[in-house]
């Protein structure tokens, strides 16, 4: 005879709560970020919905204080440090993003599937910390330059003063889903990949796997 | 704007393994929580419940449960894996997240477990001893342009990050040449110039 | 000989990243520096306009050398004073990142300094160029924050620990207010309060972080 709890389990794991899968997968796409050296797609979507209980959490907090001892409202001790914890990977995961956006600002500005990775916001940031610099830069000393050496984006002389994301560099993963990567080049030499295994390789040969979520950076 | 630390943070680490599940045995009553990463049935002595660990540990401090230790937290299944991991080249199996999960209970709820002070040793010799296979057998792989690390746990994959992504990396500037188009258009490569040393690696 | 001045400002920028403070602006360099790349473009356009626009580089592989160089010259140097200015720029978004008011502490140290200008050079760490960006980008991460004003865009960057602790009072220390309401911190009571409330009076020794 079935323990009502095991029933009740059952019914919980076929109707997942959403949230718990929300906050694990954003956790995901902050470590993603962090190992990533380029900018991945903003999960804009995902941040909305999390945004929305982290306000509804504060409502919730701002409606019970009041002259509580936090003994009595022991509750509302843990409501908040979650959401410290939740404020904290939201912010961290916002910020890495600007800290590549600005890295690699002149790059995403020119090349239009990258510019799309970034939210709105994002975007908005990025022009316009990209006029102050160049209004910087004008003003500073390139207002006395000759004409044609003005500009910001040059790559003549076999020198390119874009800075772009280093994608050959090593990264940590672990593997999702079974998964077959090409790793060299020249001989089409490909590599299987099995779930669970953890790899030192290079990014650009697991790009696409990242993006798909085959693949999780560590 | 640039991040203090380009790779995960030890901090980092224990955070991300908080949101582990653990099983405690709750000592008070606690209602139902609609948190936003999880919803949390009421807690309700003595039935044993699942929480995140940082859950899990919050409660411990107060003294309002007791944290129950994963099976391979205990003296005999550490011993075994001590006597594994010496007679073997190999890495034996480890949860993913043994360490962390090991140094966070250790630290706030030693009194659950049994003789911590012997797990506490036996924890620090399977350290030793697999860092020590990492340095020797990562050193047989370096011909590679990739390297398999099956079988090691998150913080120690980050513990040796920092080496083993500079070999890696010298791997790829000899094969550089015969690379991806990606490697040839770096400017590293061009400019033999000192400024370069300026665009650093971290963030 | 050309490129001295622009590895100066390389030099200047390098030591910048690793001080905590935004050190004076070389203004006498970098006018020097563009200074220099007028006159090598001076330079180039003179031996072009001699060749009426119709210049062969292997006939005279003297003047091509020459001009290679002065292009390369004026190429490093360009680098070098975006560099010198990128370096300063990141320092000072950094500093608005952490809270500082750049722009006013700018003002500040002016208003202390009076007018002084010694030999021309003003003794105030920002450019006056540079004073304008840090109050632009001071107003743009503002309106950037304002999106997210529930996480608390410039908040810490370590994740949390011990959001609440149990303190005793070891002095009294009077009464504080938390989102609790008051609290009268007479010695030898116990609380349990938030962190950020009463780290300074930990520091100054009222109370004490009980583990």
């Amino acid at each position: 005879m079935e323990d009502i709890d095991d029933i009740l389990r059952e019914f919980d794991s076929q109707n997942a709560p959403s949230n718990a899968k929300d906050y694990d997968d954003l956790l995901k796409w902050w470590i993603n970020e962090r190992a990533a050296p380029e900018i991945l797609q903003c999960q804009e979507d995902l941040v909305e919905r999390i945004m929305t209980r982290v306000r509804r959490q504060i409502e919730q907090i701002e409606d019970q204080t009041g002259n509580l001892d936090p003994r009595a409202n022991f509750q509302l001790i843990i409501v908040q440090t979650e959401l410290e914890r939740v404020k904290f990977l939201i912010r961290s995961y916002l910020r890495t993003r600007i800290s590549k956006i600005d890295k690699h600002a002149l790059h995403i500005l020119s090349t239009p599937s990258i510019r799309h990775l970034l939210s709105p916001s994002e975007q908005t940031y990025l022009r316009t910390h990209q006029a102050l610099l160049n209004e910087l830069y004008l003003s500073s000393f390139l207002k006395n330059f000759p004409d044609n050496l003005k500009r910001l984006d040059d790559s003549a002389g076999g020198l390119s003063m874009v800075e772009e994301p280093d994608l050959e560099g090593a990264v940590f993963l672990r593997v999702v889903r079974d998964v077959n990567v090409a790793i060299a080049w020249e001989n089409g030499e490909t590599l299987d990949m099995r779930a669970g295994d953890v790899y030192v390789i290079r990014y650009s040969a697991v790009q696409e796997a990242v993006k798909r979520g085959d693949v999780e950076l560590i | 704007m640039a991040l203090p630390h380009q790779h995960l943070t030890p901090q980092e680490v224990s955070f991300i393994c908080e949101s582990e599940l653990i099983t405690i045995v709750p000592r008070q009553r606690l209602g139902a929580l609609n948190l936003i990463s999880i919803d949390t049935r009421p807690l309700v002595p003595p039935q044993r419940a699942d929480v995140p660990l940082w859950l899990a540990v919050f409660l411990r401090k107060q003294k309002r449960c007791n944290i129950v230790p994963p099976d391979w937290l205990s003296v005999d299944y550490l011993e075994r894996l001590v006597k594994e991991e010496s007679d073997s080249a190999a890495f034996s199996q480890m949860p993913w997240r043994w360490m962390e999960v090991a140094e966070i209970l250790l630290d706030t709820c030693s009194e659950d477990l049994i003789s911590p002070s012997d797990i506490a040793l036996h924890i620090r010799s399977l350290r030793e001893l697999r860092q020590a296979k990492i340095r020797a057998g990562l050193s047989d792989q370096m011909n590679s342009s990739y390297i398999k690390i099956n079988n090691l746990g998150l913080m120690e994959v980050c513990e040796i990050r920092p080496w083993v992504g500079k070999v890696v990396d010298g791997l790829r500037k000899i094969e550089g040449e015969a690379g991806s188009t990606a490697a040839r258009r770096r400017r590293e490569d061009i400019d033999a110039d000192g400024d370069e040393d300026m665009d650093d690696d971290g963030y | 000989m050309y490129g001295e001045l622009g590895y100066k400002l390389v030099v200047h920028a390098k030591r910048t990243q690793a001080l905590n403070q935004l050190p004076p602006y070389q203004t006498d360099i970098v006018h020097a520096v563009t200074r220099e790349v007028r006159d090598l473009h001076g330079d180039i356009d003179e031996i072009t306009k001699s060749y009426d626009g119709d210049f062969n580089p292997s006939e005279d592989p003297a003047r091509a050398c020459a001009l290679l160089v002065h292009h390369l010259c004026i190429r490093r140097n360009k680098r070098c004073l975006l560099a010198y200015h990128r370096v300063r720029a990141e320092k000072i978004e950094q500093m608005c990142w952490n809270g500082m008011d750049v722009a006013e502490q700018a003002q500040a140290a002016r208003v202390t300094e009076g007018d002084d200008d010694v030999a021309g050079t003003s003794s105030h760490a920002l450019s006056p160029e540079e004073d304008e960006y840090a109050r632009q980008y001071g107003d743009m991460l503002a309106a950037y924050k304002g999106q997210w004003t529930d996480i608390d865009l410039t908040g810490s960057l370590e994740p949390p620990k011990d959001l609440f602790i149990d303190v005793r009072v070891l002095k009294d220390a009077g009464e504080i207010q938390t989102e609790y309401g008051a609290i009268t911190l007479s010695k030898n009571s116990q609380f349990f309060v938030r962190q950020g409330d009463v780290e300074r009076l930990i520091k100054q020794g009222f109370l004490q972080k009980l583990s």
